[in-house]
């Protein structure tokens, strides 16, 4: 709790589940990260008061979905309680998704699918994605997809990015949103819905409708209000707490929640009963019980 | 106070803004948001400083601040400048300032000797500090600001996590450069940056009406900081900058 003139605000240690439904893991060409990998992740979980986190390793996301997904696997393995698993898919090896998305999922026991238009230069919409979307739609798992925004720019919406941004709005939220209609049975989460400001106009405009699509608020283009927005045009149920960690640090996405000006309940959904829905997590404590 | 610490916001606006309707634009709603994040003081441009001219922003910062229907102590100016028109027209007299804000790239003007060289000089003689936005000028203009002039104290705005390599360099190798952490957001950052640099040359800051306060807040009050390395990124260094005392105390 944090006494804010006459106002204590909870904080994430105050509610029963925070789950951080965007993450990942170690290195990276691009900046300089500290220890970004899962010891000191867990440290920091445990300072904050966040009980579990969904990772996709930076290997998986850009470099090799193999390799990365065999980091995420390693990961889980040394926390199995605390670290969930996403598999990553190389847009440009459709034939090989299967195979791979059954080693993470069947093998790993990996609980969602992260893809990662921009980094792979591939878009959303296109042939290559489309074993994801149909996997997940035959197994009830998560689609948890990076979207950005920069209309007639090309290179990086990121910042000047050496990285594979070549194309243009690949992970557009609009391209996002039509395949998310054409799989209405599947849940797709778009990351930082868009990224800037732009993207996140687009977002609210194009998923009015759409009850599959939920809203993550991660990045560094914390819009002022964002948070309060999509709550009021969406619904709490729909917007999901993530926290883009290693690259960024989690602490604002929480800063973020813990003053947001909604209801405690609607926190509660956002920072972790959604993901436990989207996750199917209720079943794991079914079992255990 | 936040946790009995005093948090004096470093990169904060006031004013309308054209591309879109921000979250507030007067300072009475300003102050209503810093009650909500608790935030303290806040050292504030005013926005036409930065969409039409400088000196047109500071004599509306100077007018909302003279009229006295709000608690003057909370907001602390923050004027602006073209470097080689302030020069000509005195305006640091008219201002009184310890610390100075500029737009290069907005005003054409390079942030290097040969371009703002006498008015950089001048800062340094009266020991004002310079603020500056990395959106608004280059890498290497800031570098050798800070080579050229070692006793200017700069301020550095808008530093984004996917530049830390830079950033870390150059607080190491430049004593004079302190950083806003208003739109840093680097993982684990503040704590390493307070072990390998020195919670001296940190800033806090919120970077509204753009941006939500509550991250920037969080990174201060729940990183593993000592108490008083939080006080001086959360108001301390600020202070010192301005030459005040902390805890309000002018």
């Amino acid at each position: 709790m944090i006494k804010v003139g006459e106002k204590v605000l909870k904080e994430a240690k105050d509610f029963e589940t925070v789950i951080d439904l965007h993450a990942h893991l170690g290195l990276w060409s691009l900046f300089h990260l500290n220890d970004p990998w899962e010891d000191h992740i867990i440290q920091v979980m445990d300072l904050l008061g966040i009980d579990k986190i969904c990772i996709a390793s930076h290997a998986a996301i850009g470099v090799d979905a193999t390799l990365g997904n065999q980091i995420t696997a390693q990961a889980m393995k040394r926390y199995p309680q605390r670290i969930i698993g996403l598999a990553v898919i190389n847009p440009h090896r459709p034939k090989e998704a299967v195979n791979e998305l059954n080693t993470c999922i069947k093998k790993n026991g990996m609980r969602g699918i992260k893809l990662h238009p921009s980094m792979y230069g591939y878009p959303i919409d296109g042939r290559g994605f489309l074993p994801a979307f149909k996997y997940a739609e035959d197994y009830g798992l998560p689609i948890i997809t990076h979207t950005d925004y920069a209309e007639g720019r090309s290179g990086a919406p990121l910042g000047g990015s050496s990285l594979p941004f070549s194309k243009i709005n690949v992970a557009s939220p609009l391209r996002t949103v039509e395949v998310a209609v054409k799989f209405p049975n599947v849940n797709v989460v778009l990351v930082h819905s868009g990224h800037n400001q732009e993207g996140h106009q687009l977002t609210l405009e194009a998923v009015r409708d759409l009850s599959n699509v939920y809203l993550d608020f991660s990045g560094t283009e914390r819009d002022f209000g964002l948070i309060e927005e999509y709550v009021s045009v969406f619904g709490a149920s729909r917007v999901v707490f993530s926290t883009d960690m290693p690259y960024l640090d989690p602490r604002s996405a929480l800063g973020r929640v813990t003053f947001a000006e909604i209801a405690d309940e609607e926190k509660a959904q956002v920072l972790g009963l959604n993901a436990v829905r989207l996750l199917r997590l209720e079943k794991d404590k079914e079992t255990n019980s | 106070m936040l946790e009995g610490i005093e948090f004096v916001d470093a990169d904060c606006m006031i004013g309308p803004w054209p591309m879109r309707n921000l979250a507030y634009s007067s300072s009475e709603e300003l102050m209503k948001q810093m009650d909500r994040y608790g935030i303290d003081r806040a050292l504030v441009f005013h926005s036409l400083s930065w969409t039409y001219h400088p000196e047109e922003g500071n004599m509306a910062l100077k007018r909302i601040l003279s009229e006295g229907i709000i608690d003057k102590q909370r907001l602390l100016p923050l004027y602006c400048f073209v470097a080689y028109e302030a020069l000509e027209s005195k305006a640091l007299d008219k201002y009184q300032v310890r610390a100075v804000r500029v737009f290069p790239s907005i005003n054409n003007f390079p942030l290097t000797s040969w371009a703002s060289g006498e008015f950089l000089e001048l800062l340094v003689k009266r020991e004002i500090s310079l603020w500056v936005d990395i959106f608004h000028t280059e890498w290497t203009h800031l570098q050798e600001t800070l080579i050229t002039y070692p006793e200017l104290k700069v301020v550095l705005l808008g530093a984004h996590y996917q530049d830390n390599r830079k950033i870390y360099q150059l607080l190491k190798k430049y004593q004079n450069l302190y950083m806003c952490t208003s739109y840093f957001e680097a993982f684990d950052a503040l704590r390493y940056i307070c072990d390998h640099i020195g919670a001296e040359r940190l800033l806090f800051g919120s970077r509204m009406p753009f941006y939500d306060a509550g991250a920037p807040i969080w990174n201060v009050l729940r990183s593993p900081l000592s108490l008083r390395e939080k006080q001086l990124i959360a108001a301390g260094n600020l202070y010192r900058l301005l030459g005040k005392k902390e805890r309000s105390d002018d």
